[in-house]
């Protein structure tokens, strides 16, 4: 009879169970990268730059290719991206440059900002043309209602139900100072994702929202936009943020890139934001009959370049990108709770030797656990950039603390008298572990293990707001597009996944958990 | 031959609310200044109330706690000294409900202790088979058991696979904490009867720890009986009913109510 517990079998079953899929996305040795923000407009500009960018390299048969690492998430995380040289060019707004990134309101002028970048190793274009600013907008129902024109007008309805992002209650130019500025009392504020607020405005559980200027769906729902009367809101005129190692290295293409300025009316962006968000066009098409529209002569490159499974909207579901997803999905997961056991299991181990230690491992892994994903992601941005690196290590981390856990319970609760009968059998150290400890405390390990899993599952998603992919890409383009087949898209396969990984680890309990503890309660 | 030399063993009381206090009154004495010598080849059996510092006593013999003051002494050597692995060569320690390992098998258990590392694999196992069939014998347990789990045993079984897995590497000294205290009446007396069969069959130290003055009788060859620490006469149950120390020792035997047709046996 063989006493040996199973436990090397168990963690190659695990190891082929759950890491069945890797591959890091390739680094393309030369290649340009161009990133974005999460939302319709930002996108649009994003492909266009690329696209611009695709057809110099053709133009001057140069090697390069262009990455497309759009919708990495709100300025903050694009601008860190910048600053880690993720990326190398990104649309911008003149306003979001002068309040949010240099914190200096105070400059207005195009070349002040130019050189205020510089310091920071950046560089800006002319504007595109278009200024983009933020405005104030309500159903024509409410408006009708108590005859609201311009933003002075609000002070008629100081119970308004006000739905705002938490960028614009967060702005220096945003919510808190437009009240101070028109010298209003504060609504009912409901803050909310951009995207939802139409939805609530259109359902009437809002009033009032903040809308972009170019926003398409003020016609598509029919708003009315209140006009600025007090001149409160600033110029965000759109224009190319890029690392100015990137624009001196490469002139040709950064001059290329400035051919774009003053190209781009008002009328035209709003055109082109109908063209997705109505028409629901993909952005590479959006794109390419601009530039075409542009300069017919050397405009966009004849076919379509590959579109990035992040946001093609228009193709059919087709498996192969529903299994791609699925794969860097597995991967982040699996690869993060890898680690989390290989790392939590020694640590619950060492933390259940004595109660301070339990409390002092306990208290580091769960303060972890108490910072927001998204913060979380939002740090690791600056040491390891964006994409999987930062997703990899947020999940490991959130992964740690079920796992420490519930080692370090498990062994603990182990009936004492039976440690000390393994002692007086001369069970003691290593070997007490191996046979008496970890296969009594099995179950309630295996258990943070699952709850580790199906946790780090769902967080997963939100790693496609730094580009780490996964299901997460569609959840996040859907929200920016407000699209609801495309956030189901991802919703659904990732719940199944999460279902998978529950109905996974029911059957490693039935398999690995020893036979006499089966069928006793645990 | 075990050696108790002025032992003392204390427990910091649950309410002391002051750690630097050295004073010994804010410590309960679970064992209070003990000097003992036990003959080896005999039943010792400590009896009294709970809280006694009778386990504590048992405990000190296992290894499994140093005294707070004293020497304890199994054979010439100090328990906490050596290294569990070799001293648990030298005992055999069954608690109350057996302390069998759940998640394995009877045959596991019995042979989950390290062996010799000289031998062979073969060799090894050849011998803990032989070892095994020899104690079902004695614990009057079949070979079909074996297989069995702990869970799926009565509790008068598990104690006579705990019995049979202190006895694997037949050592010379058995210890019992209430080995027949969770078991009902009927099986306890059958038990208590192989007990004694086994004791004397097999003439080792035994120390066995009980709360039942009949049990105490039937199996050991001498009694001590505890209070708050301390041995307050020791003796053959007959010394010990016919002349009690003091206050005490009179009222615990009259508490437990032992049958005259019981104190009879031993007149």
């Amino acid at each position: 009879m063989e006493l040996n517990f199973k436990g090397s079998t168990l963690y190659a079953a695990l190891l082929f169970g759950l890491t069945f899929f890797f591959g890091f996305t390739p680094l393309y040795a030369n290649s340009f990268t161009v990133g974005s923000k999460v939302f319709t407009e930002n996108y649009i500009l994003a492909e266009i730059i690329a696209q611009t960018m695709e057809s110099e390299i053709k133009n001057r048969q140069r090697s390069e290719s262009v990455d497309r690492k759009i919708g990495l998430g709100g300025t903050g995380i694009v601008y860190q991206a910048l600053l880690a040289r993720e990326i190398d060019v990104y649309p911008e707004y003149t306003g979001t440059i002068s309040e949010e990134i240099l914190k200096q309101p105070q400059l207005k002028n195009i070349n002040d900002l130019k050189t205020a970048l510089e310091t920071k190793g950046l560089t800006i274009s002319l504007p595109l043309g278009f200024n983009n600013t933020y405005a104030i907008a309500t159903s024509r129902r409410f408006a009708e209602e108590h005859d609201l024109k311009n933003i002075s007008d609000l002070k008629k309805v100081p119970r308004a139900r006000f739905g705002i992002s938490y960028e614009f209650a967060q702005r220096k130019d945003g919510y808190y100072a437009m009240l101070s500025h028109y010298k209003m009392k504060d609504f009912f504020v409901r803050r909310m994702e951009h995207s939802l607020a139409y939805e609530a405005l259109a359902a009437n559980k809002i009033d009032l929202m903040e809308i972009y200027s170019t926003d398409a769906k003020v016609k598509k729902l029919d708003l009315v936009v209140l006009e600025d009367d007090q001149k409160f809101f600033p110029d965000y005129f759109a224009v190319l943020l890029a690392r100015s190692d990137f624009a001196e290295k490469n002139p040709d293409i950064w001059h290329r890139l400035r051919s774009l300025e003053g190209s781009i009316s008002e009328n035209k962006m709003i055109e082109l934001n109908a063209e997705k968000e109505i028409a629901r066009k993909s952005f590479a098409e959006i794109a390419r009959s601009f530039l075409i529209s542009l300069d017919g002569n050397h405009g966009a490159p004849e076919t379509p370049p590959l579109d990035s499974a992040q946001y093609n909207r228009t193709a059919a579901p087709d498996t192969s990108r529903i299994w791609f997803r699925t794969k860097e999905h597995a991967f982040l997961v699996s690869l993060s709770l890898f680690a989390a056991v290989t790392l939590g299991i020694p640590l619950g181990l060492f933390a259940s030797r004595s109660a301070w230690l339990t409390q002092l491992v306990l208290l580091v892994t769960g303060l972890i656990q108490t910072v927001p994903s998204l913060a979380l992601l939002c740090f690791l941005i600056p040491v390891l950039g964006i994409g999987k690196p930062p997703a990899f290590i947020a999940l490991f981390l959130y992964a740690l603390l079920p796992i420490v856990r519930n080692t370090c319970v498990g062994i603990q609760n182990i009936d004492k008298r039976l440690i000390e009968s393994a002692q007086t059998l001369g069970l003691v150290g290593f070997r007490l572990l191996r046979t008496i400890k970890i296969p009594l405390a099995f179950r309630t390990i295996l258990a943070g293990i699952k709850t580790a899993a199906v946790i780090n599952v769902g967080t997963a998603t939100l790693a496609a707001f730094i580009g780490a992919g996964g299901y997460g890409a569609p959840i996040v383009t859907g929200l920016a597009l407000n699209d609801v087949t495309l956030i189901l898209r991802g919703a659904i396969p990732a719940a199944l996944m999460a279902l998978g990984v529950h109905i996974f680890f029911e059957i490693l309990d039935r398999t690995f958990t020893p036979k006499g503890l089966q069928g006793l309660s645990q | 031959m075990i050696f108790f030399e002025n032992v003392s063993k204390l427990y910091r009381s649950a309410k002391d609310s002051n750690p630097d206090s050295q004073d010994s009154s804010h410590h309960s004495a679970a064992v209070n200044n003990l000097s003992l010598k036990l003959e080896p080849g005999k039943t010792h059996v400590f009896i009294g109330p709970s809280g006694c510092g009778k386990s504590t006593l048992l405990r000190l013999i296992a290894g499994l706690e140093a005294p707070t003051s004293g020497t304890v002494k199994v054979k010439g050597q100090i328990p906490t000294h050596i290294p569990p692995k070799v001293y648990a060569r030298n005992i055999g320690y069954v608690i109350q409900e057996g302390g069998l390992f759940p998640h394995l098998s009877v045959y596991e258990n019995l042979s989950i202790g390290p062996f010799g590392t000289q031998l062979t694999r073969t060799e090894q196992s050849e011998r803990i088979n032989a070892r095994i069939e020899e104690l079902l014998q004695l614990v009057h347990l079949e070979k079909l058991f074996l297989k069995r789990f702990p869970h799926q045993l009565s509790g008068g079984q598990r104690q006579r696979v705990a019995l049979a897995r202190a006895l694997m590497h037949d050592p010379g000294y058995l210890l019992l904490d209430e080995p027949l205290g969770a078991l009902d009446p009927v099986v306890r007396s059958d038990l208590q009867q192989s007990l004694k069969e086994i004791f004397q069959s097999l003439k080792k130290t035994v120390v066995l720890v009980t709360h039942d003055l009949m049990e105490a009788a039937t199996l050991g060859n001498t009694l001590y009986l505890m209070n708050k620490g301390s041995v307050v006469q020791s003796g053959t149950f007959k010394d010990i009913h016919l002349n009690p120390h003091d206050d005490f020792v009179r009222t615990f035997i009259t508490a437990q109510k032992p049958s005259q047709e019981f104190l009879d046996l031993w007149n």
